[in-house]
């Protein structure tokens, strides 16, 4: 363990995420100082982690999954650079060793991030005094979910990055992917319910992809009798995604052709789950939208609106593809 | 002793490099010489184990680099890019590569900067791009390499800086028997410290000798004629080119002088002399005329 904070490429690594980490940290930050600054003007609400939640509206880390896509836009921004990888792929250390580094750095500065805002949560608990009506574990819940729950996604962040070959395409798109099918999931389910009466039970999705979903609705009223082996299952589950998740990160780094740096994508599979992933859910949410704006499915002008975000979604993947630097070729028009 | 071995290298699948076989001795200095997009900077970043070979495999005494990394802290890739690195401080720069390299050697870092005199406490991105191809020169020649890959390094250099740069290569050689592969657009520094060539185009290598090989294959040579210059100087045997300058020809030819001089001689001349060649004339007609109409230009093991 000791070696690898020692590690030249490690130490490198936390120079590059060093400012990221510290706006991660501003970002799980601002929202708990917003809501102990109207917690003080507020005497009937405890200070209770359901408190804090209903006080800033959102998830306290809620911020935290936007800051993620930029750490990753920020630990390969340089390396796909045709100038800097020159210098990092001639180095003395295999692909693994330096997507490795790569990776734990960036785990580093989450751990860092949610650690501070763990350790100005315990101390404004355990010096609110009168205001203490609370228990503490919800906290602590709190920070392990919530910690791993962002480290799974900066996982799946990093192995988009590790698949694409734009570090900023990778940051936007894998947000995106993380997001967008439970948003359409979650709208079809909707619709189906409304139109058809047929209910789908999301509640293991939700689990899954809102972790504050687990810590405060399935503990904080209960939070006495919930004790920790039950969010530890959860942990574990959080524990091995991230691990699937690091292991194919390594196994496609290793498969990039840096001369592909700057594009798009790094693979040809992956320029056409690009192509065809993009026009889908560009539809899929202009139907939604169309929908949503116009009040129902049978209003037809806006659903053929939506419709026509389809072959808009193609042109657009089109030329974001041809724009980047592609594999794949396209028939001339 | 670095052996490139049937390597080929396609980028989209248009071939960059085919079929490069060629061998560079210890205490070699090559020069790597082609036209824009011949392939220069692709066969050394493929040398150095940035891209991977689409057949073929490149060998540094004995190990494969691409797949054995521990052979790479032999061999210094220099280039003037150093984005990795852009807002670190000279120092910082020197204290990364210092844990990288197992044989980095700070007292040859401090000798080399004595010449160069660059400030360690600036940030590299201060730094003009002549500055910064100084650093990671020391840094690359700080790492004591056995084998030294420098693309471009005379850009952004000043001919002082220049004249530095060749000197201080040309020690290195000479003390530790490194092997250099250097790739540029001036020749005529090329010229000065290269003792091989390796002369690509369009992905393939066209000569590898040794630059007085290469020298003695193509030569030029000034007739002066009493009269006017006769027709038919271009259908001599060996003439690749000819130009006329009132009563004076100029001739390039390829292969052996015997030939052409004895038909020189028995038209009405005041006198002949051979011309020495430049690289960079050598390369041009080379080009200009097709490596196959070039005679005796081989590509030699070294």
């Amino acid at each position: 363990m000791l070696n690898t904070f020692k590690h030249p490429l490690y130490k490198r690594e936390i120079v590059q995420v060093r400012w990221t980490s510290l706006l991660l940290t501003i970002s799980i930050l601002l929202p708990i100082f917003i809501a102990l600054n109207n917690l003080s003007d507020n005497y009937e609400y405890s200070w209770t982690m359901d408190t804090m939640d209903l006080l800033t509206e959102f998830p306290l880390d809620f911020f935290a999954w936007f800051v993620i896509p930029i750490l990753i836009i920020s630990q390969f921004f340089y390396t796909r650079k045709e100038s800097v990888i020159g210098i990092l792929a001639a180095l003395p250390y295999s692909r693994s060793e330096s997507v490795k580094y790569k990776f734990l750095a960036g785990i580093t500065g989450i751990v860092f991030a949610y650690s501070m805002a763990l350790l100005i949560y315990s101390v404004t608990y355990f010096s609110a005094g009168n205001l203490l009506l609370g228990p503490y574990a919800p906290i602590f819940y709190w920070f392990l979910v919530s910690m791993s729950f962002s480290i799974v996604f900066y996982a799946f962040c990093f192995l988009v990055a590790t698949v694409m070959g734009n570090s900023i395409f990778a940051g936007v798109a894998s947000f995106f992917i993380f997001y967008v099918p439970m948003f359409l999931l979650a709208s079809v389910a909707l619709n189906l319910d409304l139109m058809f009466d047929i209910y789908i039970d999301l509640e293991v999705y939700y689990k899954f992809f809102l972790p504050h979903y687990i810590s405060y609705t399935a503990y904080m009223y209960n939070v006495d009798t919930v004790p920790f082996v039950k969010i530890a299952p959860i942990l574990v589950g959080y524990g091995l995604a991230t691990l699937a998740l690091f292991k194919l990160s390594v196994h496609f780094y290793n498969k990039n052709d840096f001369e592909h740096n700057g594009n798009m994508c790094m693979f040809v599979w992956a320029e056409k789950l690009f192509l065809y992933g993009f026009t889908l859910c560009f539809g899929f949410l202009g139907v939604d939208f169309s929908q949503a704006f116009s009040g129902g499915w049978l209003y037809p002008v806006a659903l053929l609106c939506g419709i026509g975000c389809f072959p808009l979604g193609y042109v657009f993947s089109k030329k974001l593809l041809q724009l980047t630097g592609h594999q794949i070729s396209f028939k001339k028009s | 002793m670095l052996v490139v071995n049937q390597l080929s290298k396609n980028i989209i699948g248009r071939p960059i490099l085919t079929d490069l076989n060629f061998t560079i001795s210890p205490g070699c200095i090559t020069g790597i010489i082609g036209e824009n997009g011949a392939g220069k900077t692709t066969l050394l970043k493929t040398i150095s184990g940035v891209l991977r070979p689409t057949q073929g495999s490149v060998t540094f005494d004995g190990s494969d680099v691409l797949n054995d990394h521990a052979i790479r802290h032999k061999i210094a890739c220099i280039t003037e890019e150093a984005e990795y690195f852009k807002y670190a401080r000279v120092k910082d720069v020197l204290n990364f590569m210092n844990d990288v390299y197992s044989d980095f050697d700070l007292n040859h870092f401090h000798n080399l900067n004595q010449e160069f005199q660059i400030p360690l406490d600036t940030k590299i991105q201060k730094l003009s791009k002549g500055m910064r191809m100084k650093v990671s020169l020391m840094v690359g020649l700080a790492i004591r390499p056995k084998l030294l890959l420098l693309d471009e390094p005379t850009t952004g250099l000043d001919p002082s800086s220049r004249k530095k740069l060749f000197e201080v290569l040309m020690k290195e050689v000479a003390e530790n028997g490194t092997s250099v592969l250097i790739s540029s657009h001036l020749l005529n520094d090329l010229e000065q410290v290269c003792d091989h060539i390796l002369m690509i185009k369009e992905g393939r290598i066209i000569n590898h000798s040794s630059l007085e090989h290469l020298k003695s294959t193509i030569r030029q040579i000034q007739v002066c004629f009493n009269d006017q210059v006769p027709a038919g100087l271009s259908e001599l045997p060996g003439v690749l080119r000819t130009k006329s300058i009132g009563r004076v020809s100029y001739l390039t030819i390829s292969g052996e002088l015997d030939e052409v001089i004895s038909s020189i001689e028995s038209m009405d001349i005041l006198f002949w002399e051979s011309i020495d060649m430049k690289l960079d004339d050598i390369f041009i007609t080379t080009n200009e005329v097709g490596e196959h109409n070039v005679k005796h230009i081989q590509t030699s093991a070294i």
